[in-house]
């Protein structure tokens, strides 16, 4: 029986491998601990302590606004994108993507793992 | 009339009591991004602030305090320079009874220090529990002039309310422009 980091990472590992559009993935805590680290970089601690801040007020933009719960933040940068997926408020997923990437492709990608990932946390 | 507008950052280590202080001071409801903790701050409490606390207190007639808390943890330190610009004051809240705390305070003062310079008060906590170092005490640990520090019951309005007051009182940051 793999352990749950493991099949943590072979969901991240299974993302990325879905489309080139898909640079790196991690999956961080609410509080900013990184989780599972895919994104390929050096970054993670900074990428998990920002993502769960960006989630934290994505989720208090979403309630005081009533645009219902919250799913997820797409940050569009001149070189490459990140987007962030909540997991059922005990996570969330963060996924860079190349610029002019596939999104429709990439969000069914990502919306799988989210799903998988909610099963796992 | 158009309102002063007083910026004021709330800011110190992790439990120290700086959410806890924004919903006292506060007259307006408190944007709070509290989650829950999954590091050793699980042992101190079950949430923790990840990216800012709001709140807007009305201490007089054509003022409003607008309150920006930041969260503790070293991880989080982007949100103290974000919630930084523009600041006319800040207030550094310390644990008296926790040493770690008092530590960290004096890293976070530091840091500040190094990019803003504004009117400040350290504003010391939890003086009822057992083992709580004085506000003197503390201003001698961190080595700085103890006339800025002062112990503050952040879960009582009325004393929170009056030291806030006399600070910016004394600071008369009713005229003073922001520092954008």
């Amino acid at each position: 029986m793999a352990t749950k980091q493991d099949r943590i990472n072979s969901v991240l590992d299974e993302l990325k491998m879905a489309t080139s559009d898909i640079q790196g993935a991690g999956v961080l805590s609410p509080d900013g601990m990184m989780i599972a680290d895919k994104l390929g970089g050096t970054q993670g601690d900074a990428a998990a302590a920002m993502g769960a801040a960006l989630a934290s007020l994505a989720k208090r933009v979403t309630d005081t606004l009533k645009v219902g719960d919250f799913q997820e933040v797409n940050i569009r940068g001149s070189n490459a994108g990140i987007l962030l997926f909540d997991i059922e408020h005990r996570a969330s997923l963060i996924v860079t993507v190349t610029q002019g990437a596939n999104l429709g492709l990439v969000f069914l990608e990502a919306r799988q793992a989210q799903r998988q990932l909610g099963d796992i946390l | 009339m158009v309102n002063r507008v007083v910026k004021v950052v709330v800011t110190g280590p992790v439990n120290a009591g700086k959410t806890t202080l924004i919903r006292t001071l506060s007259d307006v409801p408190v944007v709070c991004t509290n989650e829950s903790a999954t590091d050793d701050v699980a042992g101190m409490k079950d949430l923790t602030t990840v990216a800012m606390d709001h709140g807007i207190c009305y201490p007089s007639e054509g003022m409003e305090l607008h309150l920006y808390g930041t969260p503790g943890q070293r991880r989080f330190d982007f949100m103290w320079e974000i919630l930084a610009v523009g600041a006319h004051a800040i207030l550094f809240l310390v644990d008296g009874s926790d040493p770690e705390s008092i530590e960290e305070v004096s890293y976070i003062y530091d840091h500040f220090g190094e990019r803003i310079n504004i009117p400040e008060l350290i504003l010391v906590t939890k003086s009822d529990l057992e083992g709580a170092l004085s506000p003197a005490d503390v201003a001698a640990r961190m080595g700085i002039d103890p006339s800025h520090v002062v112990a503050c019951d952040p879960r009582s309005t009325n004393a929170a309310k009056a030291t806030l007051l006399s600070f910016i009182e004394s600071q008369k940051l009713e005229v003073c422009e922001p520092i954008i």
